[in-house]
């Protein structure tokens, strides 16, 4: 771990001109999709903060029978539900919860999967298919049913939300990192550099783990976006985020019956949902092809 | 390694044993094995045992003997490897545990519920099959124009939006606006009435089949492009193959083998899905039967129906693994 930083080649990178040191983020603003994607991940990751902080035109939770059902106007952009309250808040506030849990749940199955990911790629073995035959066990259950059946199993938190999600997501990551993992160990300069007498932990840390960056960066983007649907889903269904915190799943839930009287019920989460969604996509997709500008014209 | 050698018996067995389908088939066993396994762990172990399940709340008012004479009437008091394996022998012989809430076995209600979850899966596939190629082929017809964008964008779209919200939004706009709900009357078995079946069963297949029409769509559009580059396609045209019977015979049916694997893939995502849109819709399927077991708490029903739905899936992605093999012989020199 000591001989890293001077066997990184550091001088090249730092003597390129500025303007080539985020070469991702300059793909990404190139390409249509990804800066959309960016922008609209953007907009929904500033209202959830909005929610999450507290600082919303209303407070979501508080009732104002008077105001019960009115549509959308200045004074309630999203309108208000049967008991008054701001639906834009409460939209907001579910966007929030929605966020916290699928970065939960993508933070622990990312850091899990990859690893396990790495460890069965690169030293193959025993190792390699223990964990090859958990991750089949995984997959062998639908996602949304096996989050749902750990979800059910344990007590209702958004603690328990994000893990269920993040045991069924783990092993997406598991494969995603092991792939690579597995090419680059016969890449002729991890070949030479083991050649040369670099230790085989060095070379990982090296030459191995920095390529693969933008893969795992894709992945996560994408998994954020599934997270975000399996929490829905859960709420939907009464076994996710737990009330009296505000859930888009929920909150669709309730106004199916309200549907007729009050659209704008449906419409809010519903579309708030969807562009969270969709944008988190977009920016996926865009980080991928600016990774990768070949396979732009083919996927 | 040459054909000519004469094997020993144990020769022919090591070449047997390492044959890539029987290497397949006792993969997927092993699956299923760590499955019932993981099964057993989650759904029994975790939520307490069967005592607090059938007595619920009453559960804290058993004496201390009350409880040792239910936990040995429940096999609770065994070892959990036995546990394990008597309720793994009862399973193999059909006995899936009781439900006191509906009064039978889940063998008799997983029998009834089982074909209403295939109908729907049967009809979804066939909708996204349809949906996802057309979509595809759409999209590959003009690589980076107008068309590519569109659909490429709806499919997307199509990824982004859960199934519980267009499920919920499409029953309601043609509820309220066109008074058309044929799932607010009782379920219509498939042999009974089959009209009403076929209306309670349109919109559900319909909203299930889209979420899984854009990953169809994808492979389909990158299948055709890869394909079309191909030298044999170059070859055929320059034999003089008409253009037409060159997209059909030989560009589309070899770009259909990704696409059938895919699509045995998204069976997985489909069941899921069913259990969303079986609730939506009040149809009584297997995901229905899961949800309603979680509510009530009876363990025994969400056990093996959970269970049985992860053994569907193995086998479905066993029989899609054999049927490429089947179908791709290049796949067989792996």
């Amino acid at each position: 771990m000591s001989v890293l930083p001077s066997q990184r080649p550091r001088p090249l990178a730092s003597a390129a001109p500025p303007a080539r040191r985020h070469p991702l983020l300059r793909g990404l603003v190139r390409n249509r999709s990804g800066l959309i994607g960016a922008v609209l991940t953007l907009v929904v990751v500033v209202t959830s903060a909005a929610g999450l902080l507290g600082t919303l035109p209303y407070d979501p939770a508080t009732q104002d029978v008077s105001a019960a059902l009115t549509a959308p106007s200045g004074q309630h952009w999203l309108g208000t539900d049967q008991f008054g309250r701001d639906v834009f808040s409460r939209v907001a506030a579910g966007l929030g919860s929605s966020l916290l849990v699928a970065a939960g749940a993508v933070a622990v199955s990312g850091a899990v999967g990859v690893v396990l990911g790495v460890v069965a790629g690169y030293f193959g073995g025993v190792l390699d298919r223990v964990i090859g035959v958990l991750t089949n066990v995984l997959f062998a259950f639908p996602s949304l049913l096996l989050a749902l059946a750990l979800a059910a199993t344990l007590s209702r938190s958004r603690a328990t939300v994000a893990l269920a999600i993040a045991v069924v997501y783990a092993p997406i990551f598991v494969r995603v990192a092991r792939g690579p993992v597995l090419t680059l160990r016969g890449a002729d300069y991890v070949i030479a550099a083991t050649a040369v007498g670099q230790r085989r932990l060095a070379t990982l840390f090296t030459h191995v783990l920095p390529n693969m960056r933008g893969i795992v960066l894709v992945q996560i983007t994408l998994s954020l976006s599934w997270a975000v649907l399996t929490e829905a889903s859960l709420s939907f269904l009464g076994f996710g985020t737990p009330p009296p915190a505000a859930s888009l799943g929920v909150m669709v839930f309730d106004a199916r019956t309200l549907s007729s009287v009050a659209p704008w019920l449906l419409a809010g989460p519903g579309v708030a949902l969807i562009v969270f969604v969709f944008g988190l996509n977009l920016l996926g997709a865009g980080l991928r092809d600016a990774l990768d500008p070949r396979a732009g014209d083919r996927r | 390694m040459t054909a000519t050698v004469q094997l020993s018996p144990w020769g022919r067995l090591g070449r047997l044993v390492t044959h890539p389908v029987v290497r397949r088939v006792a993969e997927a066993v092993l699956t299923l094995v760590g499955v019932s396994v993981l099964t057993f762990v989650v759904l029994r172990v975790l939520p307490g045992d069967q005592i607090t399940a059938a007595y619920g709340t009453d559960a804290g008012d058993l004496t201390g003997a009350q409880r040792a004479q239910l936990r040995a009437y429940y096999g609770l008091d065994q070892p959990l490897t036995g546990q394990y394996l008597s309720w793994l022998g009862g399973i193999l012989t059909g006995n899936l545990g009781f439900s006191s809430n509906a009064g039978q076995s889940v063998a008799h209600l997983t029998a009834h519920a089982l074909p209403v979850t295939l109908e729907l899966a049967v009809l979804a596939i066939v909708l996204a099959l349809a949906l996802g190629v057309l979509g595809g082929l759409l999209a590959a017809s003009r690589p980076g124009a107008l068309r590519d964008g569109v659909t490429q964008t709806a499919s997307l779209l199509a990824l982004s939006a859960p199934v519980f919200l267009t499920g919920t939004v499409l029953a309601r706009v043609l509820a309220d606006s066109f008074g058309w709900n044929p799932n607010g009357q009782a379920y219509a078995p498939l042999t009974g009435n089959l009209p009403l079946n076929l209306q309670q069963m349109v919109l559900p297949a319909l909203v299930l089949g889209v979420s899984i029409a854009s990953p169809i769509a994808q492979t389909t559009r990158t299948a055709v492009l890869d394909i079309r580059g191909e030298d044999f396609i170059n070859t055929a045209r320059a034999k003089g193959v008409p253009e037409r019977a060159l997209q059909v015979r030989h560009v589309l049916r070899n770009a259909l083998i990704p696409v059938v694997t895919m699509s045995g893939l998204q069976f997985g995502f489909l069941l899921g899905g069913a259990v969303v849109v079986e609730q939506v819709f009040s149809l009584p399927g297997i995901g229905r039967q899961v949800l309603l077991g979680m509510g009530q708490k009876e363990y025994a029903v969400v056990q093996s129906t959970v269970l049985v739905i992860a053994v569907l899936f193995v086998l479905v992605n066993l029989a899609t693994d054999l049927v490429y093999r089947l179908v791709d012989p290049r796949v067989w020199s792996r």
